[in-house]
């Protein structure tokens, strides 16, 4: 193995190279593909395996993790697709929790050389619950770093930062490194570009006078949500992600480089259009010291945005007034840090990844056999209660005789009584006829003495 | 083009739901620090900090089970709590870990802010005649019963202490005092 450890970066190579920060060790491609030679993996056929799945969550919409892992694992480039859907269907179920650290793994995996859609899925987290861990994050940004895609780069350093994870020092000097880099070409990033208007909206012209609303649809909800901004998750604007990114990252170098951090975090304030902020660091910090390539390049900023508020004017404005600027070449000053950092923790990093990949076989394989024992439990539990039912039916018929009593009582007892309805007429009150003159009495007896 | 309206019951929420919140961590969140913003109205801290997750299946407004710290009003809660019930209300707000440090600082002393009420309070005025003509005792009066809840903010006097709040079974100040005009009110 450590013939294998070609360390790229000590030659002198031209910038048409491709440079990785890693050497090809830390890939541990060989130690990943061990897991394929484990019993679980090497019965499986995805296709049966995706079809069994995807039957089985459409009829009782349940689906657990131990399968979701072993689709993953053992999918190759043909079955990202099945692979997404699956972890999708997980993600739906109460079992998104249990997912496995190997899963995630897994499909950041597959996906590695296609870029669009890694980025997608792993900024989809509440679909999909993709979210790598400190080795994969340094696995994809070396390789991103390596071809020189930077606009990949910074968007894997936003992801990052929105997890408030630089805790690694090397995913920390990457993600710093893709940053400064991805400043040289700043652009709106790809999944963050506003989708293409379609083209009914495009030909159809308003008439002037109509009356007609347009159409609306009225959708039932629960509950209306009030309007909130979270200003983390909800950014999409990618100058403030990139630039929210510099000030968590300036936080981290601070007790390396103090000179970094301060421009890191000017770069940051601007980038994110925290001006009131920015004004207020700049009074503190105003006799500290910077790198003049940075406040160039801040400045630079000023003359590229069009709509500037008074904040912004004064933040402009007190750039000026910086008084001391050191000269120094920011990204290999950046890329020194990065290429310190890798020459410290790789081994210790791929002996650490080496164990987790095979924690990982071994807790598959527990996981899978609690789940079998789980199932014949509950298959188990069925047949001894169908057994107990029949031999109640055939005790029944055995001794009918003996308990010929017993059940003639038994029967009593079921009888229900219910409660008599009650046929009889109600008694109408008295009507009384309305035209009804009641006789005269007296007049009757007058005439009758009078007789 | 349509448009689409939504109709539903509004709230006074400000914020995300938990799922919302713990879906898109790193590990669900397990120990970030969460606030409502219904309990920031009051002057004192309130915050969640996040133990456990485990989520439910999806359904529209998706709730999860967190088991965590609560702090509210300053105080610790000695147990754990469990939010399940109300863990689909937008109301939740995640705290950066920086903001953490300075958001957390609690606590107020749980002594300082105890009001203490008076045990014995008058009766209401006509009871009170019938009271004084059957016992004969003009200073007769009612023992204050105090339902006891999770606050300890109210407690009653003990022997010999002194009370801060006397419970009053007077009018008061009427609110349209015209209405009172002329009425003998002691």
């Amino acid at each position: 193995m450590w013939k294998n450890l070609r360390i790229n970066y000590f030659r002198d190579f031209s910038s048409l190279s491709r440079r990785t920060y890693f050497s090809e060790a830390y890939k541990l491609n060989t130690e990943w593909e061990q897991r394929l030679s484990t019993p679980i993996l090497q019965k499986i056929n995805n296709e049966n395996l995706f079809v069994d799945l995807n039957s089985k969550f459409q009829q009782k919409k349940k689906i657990n993790a131990i399968d979701v892992d072993i689709y993953t694992n053992k999918a190759d480039s043909k079955h990202i697709e099945e692979a997404l859907d699956l972890v999708q269907k997980l993600r739906t179920t109460a079992q998104a929790s249990k997912i496995f650290d190997s899963t995630q793994h897994a499909v950041i995996r597959l996906l590695l050389s296609n870029a669009d859609l890694l980025i997608s899925i792993l900024n989809n987290r509440l679909d999909f619950g993709i979210i790598p861990d400190n080795y994969t994050i340094n696995l994809v940004l070396d390789e991103y770093l390596k071809n020189k895609n930077y606009v990949i780069a910074a968007r894997l350093a936003t992801l990052q930062m929105l997890q408030e994870d630089f805790e690694h020092p090397v995913t920390r000097y990457m993600c710093l490194f893709a940053c400064y880099k991805f400043l040289d070409e700043l652009q709106t990033f790809p999944d963050l570009l506003p989708a293409p208007l379609s083209e009914e909206t495009e030909t159809t012209t308003p008439t002037p006078k109509s009356k007609k609303k347009p159409d609306e649809i009225k959708v039932r909800v629960a509950y209306l949500r009030n309007p909130y901004f979270d200003d983390h998750f909800d950014i999409t604007n990618s100058n403030h992600l990139v630039g929210k990114t510099f000030l968590y990252l300036a936080d981290e170098v601070k007790s390396v480089d103090e000179i970094l951090a301060n421009s890191l975090n000017l770069l940051g304030y601007a980038l994110y259009e925290k001006f009131e902020n920015g004004n207020k660091f700049l009074e503190k910090e105003s006799k500290s010291n910077f790198y003049k390539e940075i406040v160039d390049r801040v400045k630079v900023f000023a003359e590229k945005t069009e709509n500037i508020d008074e904040h912004g004017q004064k933040f402009y404005d007190n750039l000026n007034n910086i008084v001391s600027q050191k000269e120094a070449n920011v990204s290999d000053l950046i890329e020194g840090h990065l290429k310190q950092a890798v020459i410290e923790n790789e081994s210790k990093d791929i002996e650490a990844q080496k164990k987790v990949f095979e924690d990982w076989i071994m807790t598959r394989q527990t996981r899978l056999d609690e789940e079998l024992a789980r199932m014949k439990r509950i298959q188990r539990l069925e047949e001894i209660e169908k057994i107990q039912e029949e031999m109640k039916k055939t005790e029944k018929k055995l001794w009918f005789f003996e308990n010929y009593e017993n059940i003639k009582l038994e029967i009593q007892s079921k009888k229900r009584f219910y409660p008599k309805t009650w046929w009889g007429k109600k008694s109408k009150p008295k009507k009384l006829d309305e035209n009804y003159i009641p006789p005269d009495v007296e007049s009757i007896t007058r005439s009758r003495k009078a007789q | 083009m349509s448009v689409i309206k939504y109709i539903g019951r509004t709230t006074d929420f400000k914020g995300n739901s938990l799922w919302e919140i713990c879906g898109n961590l790193k590990n669900l969140g397990v120990g970030r620090v969460v606030v409502r913003s219904r309990f920031e109205r009051y002057p004192e801290k309130s915050f969640f900090r996040i133990l456990q997750v485990e989520t439910l299946p999806n359904q529209e407004n998706r709730k999860i089970k967190v088991v965590a710290e609560k702090v509210f009003r300053g105080k610790k809660y000695a147990n754990p709590v469990v939010i399940e019930s109300a863990s689909y209300k937008t109301d939740y707000r995640l705290l950066s870990k920086k903001e953490e440090n300075d958001y957390c600082q609690i606590l107020c002393d749980q002594k300082d802010n105890v009001k203490i009420i008076e045990p014995e309070m008058e009766f209401p005025p006509l009871l009170k005649e019938f009271l004084i003509k059957e016992t004969g005792n003009k200073d007769i009066k009612m023992k204050v019963h105090l339902k006891k809840g999770h606050n300890k903010n109210h407690r009653l006097a003990l022997e010999g202490e002194k009370a801060d709040i006397k419970i009053p079974i007077d009018i008061g100040k009427p609110i349209s005092p015209s209405l009172y005009e002329g009425l003998n009110m002691s």
